[in-house]
């Protein structure tokens, strides 16, 4: 799975189910009565169907908010400006950092905000995610199992003679599927349990009287298939375990299920039906127990406020406004189609594309003779790229990250610290090459004395220098390029850090070549970085 | 270690402190109209309790016979115990102080509590 495709799937399913759980929450507060239960449970599964389908439709207008900075069309549009604005972020943060001379800090951000560039932040957050998602199933299994095993040593009897009679006689008459029903000990609360297997646990301390009830009430749980709604709940948990409004949802919409549970209980029921079920309610708020939010069973029992809400629920009874339920309905499932509109057409897609090849078309102008295919390849390469610069170099640990269209990022740390870094094509065409100083802080500092002049003969044999080894790097680069020009020259110390550039013969090119080295006192250069890709 | 009494095991314990030793048939013909139970389940729970350790188990005379091993008073000490932690984080005053509060103490109950207290004290 490449991490574009979970990228884009997280990032526009969790935007598009956080504004419609938020939208939720007053609308279950406020219009409950108004809209009913069952409407306010079809909003959940649409929210649960968005959170789970990484479906994406075309929409023709979804082009006008790609950010021009995120020219990578397997990015989709939303997700690309997410990641611009956090890289923005990033990078305003790793500045904050520098210019607070916090060091360890601005390595972090800044190797976070390179890696959101490179990708390699997203291929290490989805990593993170996938991680994150199998401890929940985990723990999800673990839970179940336990609560299913302990639920099976309490077992004690099935249930039997004239109370089996009735509750086969209720099953009739509510048209359900009778399951079997187990009394249990010690059991706080009655629960259906299980989804392909369901069966009922009833408390065996449950009065006769209230056994009914209680029974009726979790046939219910049947009829609306809240077995299933278990499963999808826990799954959008397990799949946005990061997101803590998909937490919230899945509690309310387990209360949602459970008034509407109630309304089909007490339906048919008169007023002193009610009454005796609103008792049985409070009887089980007072064992204040039900399985929790990860295990795949119901519970009867809600305390609190929530408990409030049920029994004036219960005792008031009434019909929801059905034009409203059904406007909310319609309304509902076209702000899902909406949700799921995220997409570019074809067209837009393509143009997108040749944006992308345009800011790399001075690599393309040149042959690469190399074919990385995999991660040791690409290390191996970036290897004798840094033996050309700095041979005297200890080897260090590489990292290697393929980019969504193939290109290659590598990175060198020594000791931890980031020492070099290389981005080339899979053709070995080298996109930017750089090596951290060991203190930049000259940079921001202003520790230098802006000299912007080189003796005739130095920036001669820096030129000369510079054409080798670029040419030993890039070969035929130097025959696409026209002539080198100084960009500036900085004195720190005894040495001179010099920025030059070159623009390149053909104009159509995106950018030219860009080139920083130091020129040490004996003369001697060190190639800090070279970028042909653009950026840098 | 205190034995735990279940909801449902305490109304055979209730059925057992009321009168003692009570044989399998006794005990379902005593509970079965207000719960319902059948000899079946019955059974089954006097089977647990006894790997428990709450009842000892007669079997000399053709009917086995049930005979509890821990007090009333033992059992609803550990109630109250779990019902304190539970209810009101362990802490005793703050249930007193509900009683209180709800009047569900009267002048002769509060005395009776001061006056256990003192007895503790000494």
């Amino acid at each position: 799975m490449r991490s574009a495709f979970v990228y884009n799937f997280l990032i526009e399913a969790n935007i598009m189910a956080s504004i419609a759980i938020i939208l939720m929450i007053p609308l279950r507060k406020f219009f409950r009565k108004q809209l009913g239960n069952s409407a306010i449970c079809f909003g959940w599964l649409l929210v649960a169907i968005r959170l789970l389908c990484p479906l994406s439709l075309v929409n023709p207008l979804i082009h006008t908010i790609r950010s021009p900075f995120a020219a990578d069309t397997a990015i989709r549009p939303i997700a690309g400006q997410i990641k611009v604005r956090i890289s923005d972020a990033l990078g305003d943060l790793s500045s904050l950092f520098w210019r607070a001379d916090n060091q360890s800090a601005y390595e972090v951000t800044n190797r976070l905000q390179v890696g959101m560039e490179n990708a390699s932040t997203s291929i290490t957050l989805a990593k993170v995610w996938l991680a994150g998602v199998l401890l929940i199933v985990a723990w999800f299994l673990f839970s179940n199992i336990r609560f299913r095993l302990r639920l099976r040593a309490d077992r004690i009897d099935r249930m039997s003679g004239e109370l089996l009679e009735q509750y086969e006689a209720l099953c009739r008459r509510r048209h359900i599927k009778p399951v079997p029903v187990y009394f249990t000990d010690p059991l706080p609360s009655a629960c259906l349990v299980g989804v392909f297997r369901s069966y009922i646990a009833l408390p065996l301390s449950a009065s006769p009287q209230d056994v009914i009830h209680v029974l009726t009430h979790e046939i219910c749980h049947i009829k609306n298939r809240d077995h299933i709604w278990g499963i999808l709940r826990l799954l959008c948990c397990a799949v946005h375990w990061f997101n803590p409004l998909v937490w919230i949802a899945a509690s309310m919409s387990r209360t949602d299920s459970e008034l509407r549970c109630d309304d089909r209980v007490t339906q048919p029921m008169n007023q002193e039906e009610r009454k005796s079920y609103a008792s049985v309610l409070v009887l089980a708020a007072a064992r204040r127990n039900a399985p929790g939010l990860g295990v795949l069973a119901t519970g009867m029992t809600m305390t609190g406020k929530r408990l409030k809400t049920r029994v004036s629920t219960v005792m008031q009874g009434g019909k929801p406004l059905r034009w409203l339920s059904v406007s909310f309905a319609m309304l509902s499932i076209v702000c899902l189609v909406g949700a799921f509109a995220t997409s570019e057409t074809q067209e837009q897609m393509e143009m997108g594309a040749s944006l992308v090849e345009n800011q790399n078309l001075l690599t393309e102008s040149v042959t690469g003779t190399q074919n990385i295919q995999n991660e040791s390849d690409a290390i191996e390469y970036a290897r004798s790229i840094w033996r050309q610069i700095r041979i005297n170099r200890v080897d260090g640990d590489y990292s290697a990250y393929r980019q969504d269209n193939d290109d290659w990022f590598v990175s060198m740390t020594v000791d931890g610290q980031d020492t070099f870094s290389a981005f080339f094509k899979s053709n070995g065409v080298i996109g930017d090459i750089a090596q951290n100083l060991d203190d930049y802080r000259w940079l921001t500092n202003g520790e230098y004395v802006e000299s912007n002049s080189m003796d005739a003969q130095e920036l001669a044999d820096v030129e000369t220098w510079i054409a080798d080894r670029v040419t030993a790097l890039v070969p035929g680069l130097m025959n696409e390029l026209q002539e080198l020009h100084l960009n500036y020259v900085r004195d720190v110390g005894d040495a001179k850090y010099i920025f030059l550039g070159a623009d390149p013969k053909n104009s159509s090119y995106d950018s030219g070549l860009s080139i920083f080295i130091r020129l040490n006192e004996d003369h001697s250069c060190i190639l800090l970085e070279l970028c042909l890709a653009g950026n840098g | 270690m205190a034995v735990q009494v279940t909801e449902a095991e305490w109304k055979i314990m209730e059925v057992l402190w009321d009168h003692s030793p009570r044989t399998m048939t006794e005990i379902t013909a005593i509970l079965e109209p207000t719960t319902g139970w059948t000899r079946h389940t019955v059974i089954t729970l006097l089977k647990r309790m006894l790997e428990k350790g709450s009842i000892s188990m007669d079997d000399t005379e053709r009917a086995k016979k049930y005979t509890p091993l821990i007090t009333r008073e033992e059992a609803s000490t550990e109630e109250t115990h779990k019902f304190l932690s539970h209810i009101f984080k362990g802490k005793a005053s703050l249930l007193v102080n509900h009683l209180v509060d709800s009047g569900d103490l009267s002048e002769e109950d509060l005395q009776q509590i001061l006056d256990v207290m003192k007895d503790k004290k000494r």
